[in-house]
């Protein structure tokens, strides 16, 4: 009866017992085809039941805010600090993916997409008590428009494209634009195009910068403010124009809102487990299974318009000028490899430069697949050659690239030193992986630099590959260019839809992007915090809420 | 530069009598050599603060990146040409190369150090705004970094006990080896997420500026240590010492009275320079411990290649090294009055 297990048998045994958990979760995770064709959607782990009023909410964030004047809004740390005081003339419910109304209760459009018209809500004031009238709409437009010299403001980088002037009437300000834009209403919704008092406006881009000196009229005011450290809000008395369709409608939930800045990521997620903060921004992917373990949420947020995780090939560099050396790193990552071994289900496989969950993405996955064969075969027709070392190198100069990263999203550093290996080992390339925030400035104008990192919660693709000064490309390709007029003269969603699903093909086509994997921004949220998202991955403060 | 201090006080000790005469010859003049030594240290004084702002601005204007370009980037992805001419024509990047650093130059000699491009206040307030809590931290971890300074050179010294003395100067080693980063993220992790005893941000507590003033003071008294302990070692080496201990002097007071004393003068040296480091060089202490300060802003100044508050804090910074190291040199012919007999004599 007694049956003796010999090594092979017992290994055999082990490798079955310990290796069948991991593959069936991997079976779980990644579909038969080895990619997956959506993000997780954040599963919902707060609290249940009508919301509770009251309470402090501690946020840690990953970067301090240098400048919180309109145009010089940038990063996502940036916009959750400025998001609570903030209103906008329309809101984009991420959810439903349509527009609500918010400051403007009624708007509309021509088919031609040069005229934008708003009307006004009345009874809503600024932080200081002056009213947010039609006029005070009419001047915030203007300053985006056009900017302000005398001030030295900026244009807005959006609202800019083809503006011509404001009209006001009634209650009705008209928005006139001398060329088309068919975005101009996403463009309105972004957090950079908050609507400020006059006061505010009347600044210096210096002055205006200042916390302290930017009256919004959102749900919370800024109590006190620590430079590069951190900003208190407190909800704001009276305020009762909350987007439509908002599950709140009067003032936010929260007493106080207690913002801080915790740039070491190694301390993120103590300080959440140990009920210093109640919801932690930037949890690394190794921090992940702490976090699920010990009961806490793990919100990963994917924006609804946005675009995955990807690196712009600059077409003006001296290696990627090439088509054929772009081509190769396209097909030289294993995404499914990359989303598995150095990331987490949080970050799956992309299918195109846009987010799975972006209504318009199309699968574009087949178009980059992962195959080293091609890649190597491809360098070799380039004239790049493996030396001794196993390096390639091209008339005596290695095929050396270098990236940078960026503290936005966590994910960058694994996801790009397992990128490095992979084209190390397989293709003979060395990657030069700069987790430097200089370098990564520097990287904005030099065109040197062949790869550039990026990923934005409401793209124009157009705008970001091909518009004059357009800093992901440092170029302009005819065919993006060709494309992008079409994308502003779009007269509805439909024709807009077609232009973006051509964007990601010929971006695709050319090698333009490496599309590497999904945006999602991962958040710990402590079990007690109901906590949803806005459309651009910032936070919804307003409708937060702390359980007693 | 300590063996060659104590030598050079070896060599004064045995010229002695031949040298007692120029001594007396120059009582006379004591007080115009101190005003010339005075003045000389001033004047280097001027000339490196001078040095330190041009050598930035070089630096700067060497850079790939061109600073306008970047703030009118940001992260928003597109750079607009309209506004990059008029941030150009504000900052004064209209002018060339050598007209902008006399221009600045001269703003400087006024006192006014110009407009942060990141932060949009002056940079005067930037800084002021960035100094107090770094000055709090430093004070703290240079009497921290004395402290343990004193406890290991004295302990080393008179501990009673052999293997305690063997101890204590086994740590300046690993005070120096342990990162600053790593130290702080373990205390934290101790301190903060397990005991409960400290926040993980400032929150204005005395612990949450201790626990990093000490973090950031233990590879700082490790050089301290390290140059002392070597001084202490070649006095006790010292002749002088034999004959104390011959005249029948206890070990507290060869320590106290003949030790210490001429063992300080490198220790001065190390005391300035780690004042100067710990105004500039707290911002692995400040990223870790989530606090405000001149390392922090710097930092950030410098990614974003905010020139005119880089040029503005270097030139703070080489000012407290500047200061601070003139205050020392002026403390050596106190410490030490034979400095002002050798013309050209460097402190130690």
């Amino acid at each position: 009866m007694a049956q003796t297990i010999d090594r092979r048998r017992f290994l055999r045994v082990g490798a079955a017992a310990f290796g069948s958990p991991f593959l069936m979760s991997a079976t779980r995770a990644y579909a038969a085809d080895g990619a997956k064709t959506t993000a997780p959607a954040p599963a919902f782990t707060g609290p249940s039941g009508p919301p509770v009023r009251g309470g402090t909410l501690v946020f840690s964030d990953t970067e301090a805010v240098a400048s919180w004047q309109n145009q010089r809004l940038g990063s996502y740390s940036s916009g959750i600090v400025t998001g609570p005081t903030n209103v906008f003339l329309l809101y984009f419910d991420p959810y439903k993916k349509t527009f609500a109304p918010w400051v403007a209760e009624q708007w509309g459009k021509n088919p031609e997409n040069t005229r934008f018209w708003f009307k006004i809500r009345k009874g809503i004031t600024f932080s200081d008590g002056t009213a947010l009238t039609p006029q005070v709409v009419a001047r915030n437009y203007e300053q985006f428009g056009r900017g302000n010299e005398k001030l030295r403001i900026p244009v807005h980088p959006q609202i800019a494209r083809g503006f011509e002037r404001v009209e006001v009437d009634g209650d009705v300000v008209t928005i006139v634009l001398n060329k088309p834009n068919q975005q101009f209403l996403r463009d309105v919704t972004r957090v950079n195009s908050a609507l400020l008092a006059e006061k505010t406006l009347a600044l210096t881009l210096e002055e205006a910068g200042l916390p302290q000196n930017r009256i919004g009229a959102g749900p919370f005011v800024l109590e006190s403010y620590v430079p590069g450290q951190g900003a208190t809000f407190v909800r704001r008395t009276g305020y009762a124009w909350a987007p439509g369709g908002s599950p709140n409608q009067g003032e936010a939930y929260l007493d106080k809102i207690v913002w801080q800045v915790l740039p070491e990521v190694g301390l993120r997620t103590g300080a959440l487990l140990s009920k210093q903060v109640d919801v932690a921004r930037g949890i690394q992917p190794a921090d992940e299974g702490t976090i699920l373990e010990s009961g806490y949420q793990l919100l990963a947020y994917a924006p609804p318009l946005g675009s995955s995780n990807f690196a712009a090939l600059r077409v003006n560099n001296e290696f990627t000028k090439d088509l054929r050396v772009r081509q190769a790193l396209v097909h030289g990552i294993d995404r499914v490899a990359l989303s598995r071994d150095a990331l987490t289900p949080r970050y799956p496989p992309p299918i195109s430069i846009l987010n799975a969950n972006n209504p318009n993405a199309i699968d574009l996955s087949h178009e980059f697949a992962y195959d080293p064969g091609k890649s190597r075969d491809l360098l070799e027709q380039a004239g790049w050659t493996r030396g001794a070392d196993g390096i390639r190198a091209k008339e005596g100069k290695k095929l050396q690239l270098s990236v940078p990263q960026s503290a936005q999203q966590v994910a960058l550093g694994p996801a790009w030193e397992f990128i490095a290996q992979q084209w190390r080992k397989e293709l003979g390339i060395l990657l030069d992986v700069r987790n430097d925030p200089a370098y990564a400035a520097k990287a904005n104008q030099d065109v040197n630099v062949p790869i550039m990192v990026s990923r934005t919660s409401i793209i124009s693709l157009g705008q970001f590959f091909s518009d004059t000064g357009n800093t992901s490309l440092l170029a302009s390709p005819p065919e993006l260019t060709a494309l992008y007029q079409r994308e502003l003269e779009a007269e509805d969603e439909a024709e807009f839809r077609k232009v973006q699903i051509e964007q990601q093909k010929a971006l695709h086509k050319g090698a333009y992007v490496i599309a590497y994997f999904e945006e999602a921004q991962t958040y710990g949220a402590s079990p007690d915090v109901h906590l949803t998202f806005l459309a651009q991955t910032y936070p919804d403060f307003y409708n937060a809420w702390k359980k007693a | 530069m300590t063996d060659r201090a104590v030598g050079d006080r070896d060599t004064l000790e045995a010229a002695a009598p031949a040298r007692f005469g120029a001594a007396v010859d120059l009582q006379g003049s004591g007080a115009q050599r101190l005003a010339r030594y005075v003045l000389s240290r001033v004047v280097q004084a001027v000339a490196v603060l001078w040095l330190a702002y041009t050598l930035v601005f070089v630096a700067i204007s060497f850079l790939p990146v061109n600073p306008i370009v970047q703030l009118a980037a940001g992260e928003s992805g597109i750079v607009d040409a309209k506004t990059v001419e008029q941030m150009k024509l504000y900052y004064g990047f209209d002018q060339n190369v050598v007209a902008r650093y006399f221009i600045q130059l001269g703003h400087v000699v006024q006192g006014e150090l110009g407009y942060s491009m990141s932060t949009g206040q002056t940079v005067v307030q930037s800084i002021s705004d960035a100094a107090p809590p770094t000055l709090r931290l430093a004070a703290m971890a240079f009497c921290a970094a004395l402290l343990v300074t004193t406890l290991i050179v004295i302990t080393a010294s008179l501990g009673r006990w052999r293997w305690l003395r063997e101890f204590v100067v086994l740590l300046p080693p690993l005070f120096a080896a342990a990162p600053v980063f790593w130290v702080g993220i373990v205390v934290l992790t101790v301190l903060s997420f397990r005991l409960h005893l400290i926040s993980i941000f400032p929150d204005g507590s005395f612990l949450s500026i201790l626990v990093p003033a000490i973090v950031l003071a233990l590879p700082l008294s490790a050089a301290f240590s390290q140059v002392l302990l070597k001084s202490v070692e070649t006095v006790y080496a010292s002749e002088f010492i034999d004959v104390v201990r011959a005249k029948g002097a206890g070990r507290y007071w060869v320590f106290f009275r003949h030790v210490v004393r001429n063992a300080a003068a490198p220790g001065l040296t190390v005391a300035g320079h780690i004042l100067g480091t710990l105004v500039g060089g707290t911002v692995v202490t400040e990223t870790v411990f989530a606090r405000a300060g001149v390392g922090r802003a710097l930092q950030t100044a410098v990614t974003q290649h905010d020139s005119s508050l880089v040029q503005g804090f270097i030139l703070i910074i080489a000012a407290v090294y500047v200061v601070v190291n003139l205050l020392i040199d002026l403390l050596y012919p106190v410490l030490d009055p034979r400095i002002l007999l050798t013309p050209g004599a460097a402190r130690a």
